[in-house]
């Protein structure tokens, strides 16, 4: 895997985290893409049987067979553009900063950036059935900057992550010379 | 008597078929260009291909035994 396609990687900074979504996060995807196949399955079976001389027409058999195949085909696409979807969400953590490159679509990626002494607040979440038994969530990450927010989604193990982000970011603050927010 | 011959279908078919080739390539590039070759992207990548493969030889199997000359009657006079 090539780091570098994300980030330009400073002389001085080390990768530490290479965070991507839990594989349990995926198989809705799949089961749904299992069900649209079997769609069209169990029409054509209904349809022969109440009528069978009408799916066997001249004139109808040509349609199902390329509606068919147009159905199947573009399933196969949503399945794909779905995984690359999921698959392209990735977080690096450095010792100096964070990256989160996101996949909206085929066509939108977004890449935001910031440095770990920025950071004011970290924040796991573990939600549902499948989260809590599998132990993935979102990790949200706010700076002082308003605009700024960042949200690793359904990562493996958030909160072992937050404490480090917390840990790593202390350490960067010591090593800029900024003061850490003393806790009320 | 609205008809027209069945092989304007298929050239709507083929159509669709290059769209489909545009998007699986755009799909692709994305794999390609981000380097990330491992077990899930290729098992998935493979998987894609294998059904697409399968999927275009069933249907050729099926469009090749049709006489895609005749007519489609979309709408038959006389029937009132």
């Amino acid at each position: 895997m090539h780091v570098s396609h994300f980030m330009k990687q400073k002389s001085y900074e080390h990768i530490i985290h290479v965070l991507r979504r839990h594989p349990v996060a995926f198989i809705p995807t799949i089961l749904l893409f299992i069900v649209l196949f079997a769609i069209p399955v169990v029409l054509y079976m209904l349809a022969k049987h109440a009528f069978p001389d009408f799916v066997t027409s001249t004139q109808m058999y040509p349609l199902f067979v390329l509606g068919g195949s147009v159905y199947y085909l573009s399933t196969y696409l949503f399945l794909y553009a779905h995984f690359i979807d999921y698959y392209l969400d990735m977080w690096i953590v450095t010792n100096d900063r964070i990256i989160d490159n996101e996949q909206h679509g085929l066509f939108h990626r977004t890449t935001t950036e910031l440095e770990l002494h920025s950071i004011e607040d970290v924040t796991s979440q573990v939600t549902g059935i499948w989260g809590t038994l599998f132990k993935f969530g979102d990790l949200t990450i706010k700076t002082s900057s308003v605009t700024t927010t960042i949200v690793f989604r359904q990562i493996p193990n958030p909160e072992k992550i937050r404490g480090e982000l917390i840990h790593l970011a202390d350490e960067d603050r010591k090593y800029h010379n900024i003061p850490t927010t003393p806790k009320p | 008597m609205i008809a027209f011959p069945l092989y304007i279908f298929l050239f709507i078919y083929l159509a669709f078929l290059c769209v489909f080739v545009i998007f699986s390539c755009i799909n692709a590039y994305h794999i390609f260009s981000a380097g990330i070759f491992t077990v899930a992207s290729f098992t998935m990548t493979v998987t894609v291909i294998l059904l697409t493969l399968l999927t275009l030889y069933i249907t050729w199997q099926h469009v090749s035994l049709i006489d895609w000359s005749q007519p489609f009657i979309l709408f038959e006079g006389g029937n009132f």
